[in-house]
């Protein structure tokens, strides 16, 4: 499935412009975004997720972006954003059975409903705080609250914007193995904004580099050189081979 | 999961069914002039059927309005400190039926409290909002501005109309005197339609409490759906002000006490507002006509306010950190 098409895309905001002139993302794939802090990921998944004005053509699944009616779109599509603000009261199951709120075709959540938030909590270790307030939790408590929540909808697009950044190691590669078998099993799509490079040369094929606005490099794993690299994030990178994996280091 | 999935809505609905029904008897039969209930004479009768039921009616009505108005704004303003009163909505209603009354005349005090109404509750929006955020403390500053603003209007028009000035105060300090049946009749419908299109979208309210672009990727219509309550609530506090002038706070601490209690989702605090925000302002008018000996009343609003005064003490010393917004 060809998941995202992307032709000639800018986005305006404030004196900042992304621009993507071509982009082509299809099912199984696990794409990282890479970029240092305002090179424009997080308005590249926003865009994607429809939630902002843009000029160019989005198609999802073939169609645009406006053609897919929002509760659809959002059936396709799940978007985590890099922080979720709460204002009033709700416990951490709910919160993530909200998750589920596109897929609801009566008036209430149902069985099926409930299943899949049981599921989560399970994988990410809430199952102990599933009746606590979602606002008397710590940062890590929440975001893998909201992973659970965004992850809850079993959407065949996820669109991550630094879904691990506040997590133990444990957790995260725990959630990237099961984001790897997710993409798998659904054909589906996870684009993650990260800032781990080992964690992104770990478990990701593809890479989009994003710097000033620009679409800089779209590169598989073999093609990532630390000449590459260092160039977009703006610091000298060198990578040191151990077993069968490649270690990140940063020189200097 | 089914601890919490089924949890019995229904015992609860009946809880507190039972309990407004009790206080409505309660207060039926209370009052400057004991009235049996069982076996009323002629002249109870006329009391019970002339003065009394329209007037507990009202109060009931009223305080469910109000309570819903309030949970709507909640959802509205994301916090749960909103309502008529500390949104300004309420002042600014009681602006819009004081003018009316003064200049255009009284078929026009409903729509004039309305418009104004809405007014002050988009300068609060306006003012408070910062990146599709509100935050509490913001938003309480801009209601203080609305409502000084409302306030003093009011003063000032009671200042230059002296002749009428004992009308006029009605509206600051609110109370049932005015109730006829009519008027139960026409909150009665403004109510019912709010509070079905409410249920009807129960999940979706929730929604509302996250912050925009939570809500909007979760597939709600964020900005109708906002929109659409920031009207009906208005349109509640608008009715409510107009036939029971300023009764603050219910809409602040019915919702509030039943969040304390545990119930957190539209779709059950919904209905528990209305039940338990009937049964509290049917209470407080009832201890307004008893308090005081020789059958002289006390306005309803200002026991609420009283009561919304010692509420915000609690909240200023037991929970700060939610005021604030510091978690």
């Amino acid at each position: 499935m060809n998941w995202f098409k992307v032709r000639d895309l800018r986005v305006k905001q404030g004196g900042f412009q992304l621009r993507v002139p071509e982009l082509d993302l299809s099912g199984g794939e696990m794409v990282a975004i890479l970029g240092p802090n305002g090179s424009g990921k997080s308005t590249l998944l926003r865009a994607l997720a429809g939630l902002i004005a843009y000029q160019g053509e989005i198609f999802l699944a073939g169609r645009t972006l406006p053609q897919v009616p929002e509760k659809e779109r959002f059936r396709l599509v799940s978007y985590l954003p890099q922080s979720a603000h709460l204002g009033l009261p709700f416990e951490v199951y709910y919160v993530v059975l909200t998750g589920r709120y596109p897929l609801l075709a009566g008036r209430g959540y149902s069985a099926s409903d409930f299943k899949a938030v049981e599921k989560l909590l399970d994988l990410l270790d809430l199952v102990r705080l599933r009746l606590r307030l979602f606002g008397e939790l710590s940062g890590g408590e929440r975001q893998r609250v909201l992973l659970a929540r965004a992850l809850a909808r079993e959407a065949p697009v996820l669109l991550l914007d630094e879904p691990l950044a506040a997590l133990d190691l444990h957790h995260q590669h725990r959630i990237m193995r099961y984001l790897r078998d997710y993409v798998r099993r659904k054909d589906g799509l996870v684009l993650a904004v990260l800032h781990d490079l080992a964690l992104a040369l770990k478990y990701f094929r593809r890479f989009l580099l994003l710097r000033r606005g620009y679409l800089y490099g779209d590169v598989g794993v073999e093609e990532l050189s630390p000449d590459l690299l260092s160039r977009v994030m703006g610091v000298r990178i060198e990578f040191v081979p151990w077993e069968n994996e490649r270690l990140v280091r940063v020189k200097g | 999961m089914s601890s919490i999935e089924k949890k019995p809505v229904r015992r609860y609905l009946l809880l507190f069914g039972a309990l407004f029904l009790l206080v409505f008897f309660l207060s039926l039969s209370r009052g400057a002039v004991p009235v049996d209930l069982f076996h009323p004479d002629e002249l109870s009768r006329r009391i019970l059927l002339e003065v009394r039921l329209p007037r507990v009616l009202l109060a009931a009505l009223c305080g469910a309005s109000l309570s819903l108005a309030g949970l709507y704004f909640q959802y509205v303003m994301q916090n749960p400190l909103a309502d008529s009163f500390t949104t300004g909505a309420s002042a600014s209603a009681a602006l819009g039926a004081v003018l009316a009354l003064l200049f255009f005349g009284e078929t026009w005090v409903l729509p004039s409290a309305l418009f104004l109404a809405l007014l002050g509750l988009v300068a609060v929006l306006r003012i408070a909002s910062l990146r599709g955020r509100l935050l509490p403390v913001t938003m309480l500053l801009a209601g203080i501005v609305v409502n000084t603003f409302a306030s003093a209007s009011i003063s000032l028009l009671k200042f230059l109309a002296q002749e009428s000035v004992a009308s006029l105060v009605f509206w600051l300090m609110g109370g049932f005197q005015n109730a006829t049946y009519l008027r139960c009749a026409g909150l009665a419908v403004a109510l019912l339609g709010a509070c079905f299109y409410g249920l009807y979208r129960a999940p979706a309210l929730d929604l509302t409490a996250f912050d925009d672009e939570t809500a909007r990727a979760s597939g709600v219509p964020l900005y109708r759906l906002r929109r659409e309550l920031l009207f009906l609530g208005a349109l509640l506090t608008a009715v409510t002000v107009s036939f029971s002038g300023i009764i603050g706070f219910v809409g602040l601490i019915v919702p509030h006490l039943l969040r304390l209690a545990g119930f957190l989702r539209a779709e059950i605090l919904i209905p528990l507002s209305l039940l338990f925000g009937a049964s509290f302002l049917v209470l407080a008018d009832l201890l307004s006509r008893v308090l005081l000996s020789q059958g002289q009343e006390l306005p309803v609003g200002v026991l609420t306010s009283a009561l919304g005064g010692l509420f915000f003490l609690y909240l200023l010393v037991k929970r700060r950190r939610e005021l604030y917004e510091l978690v």
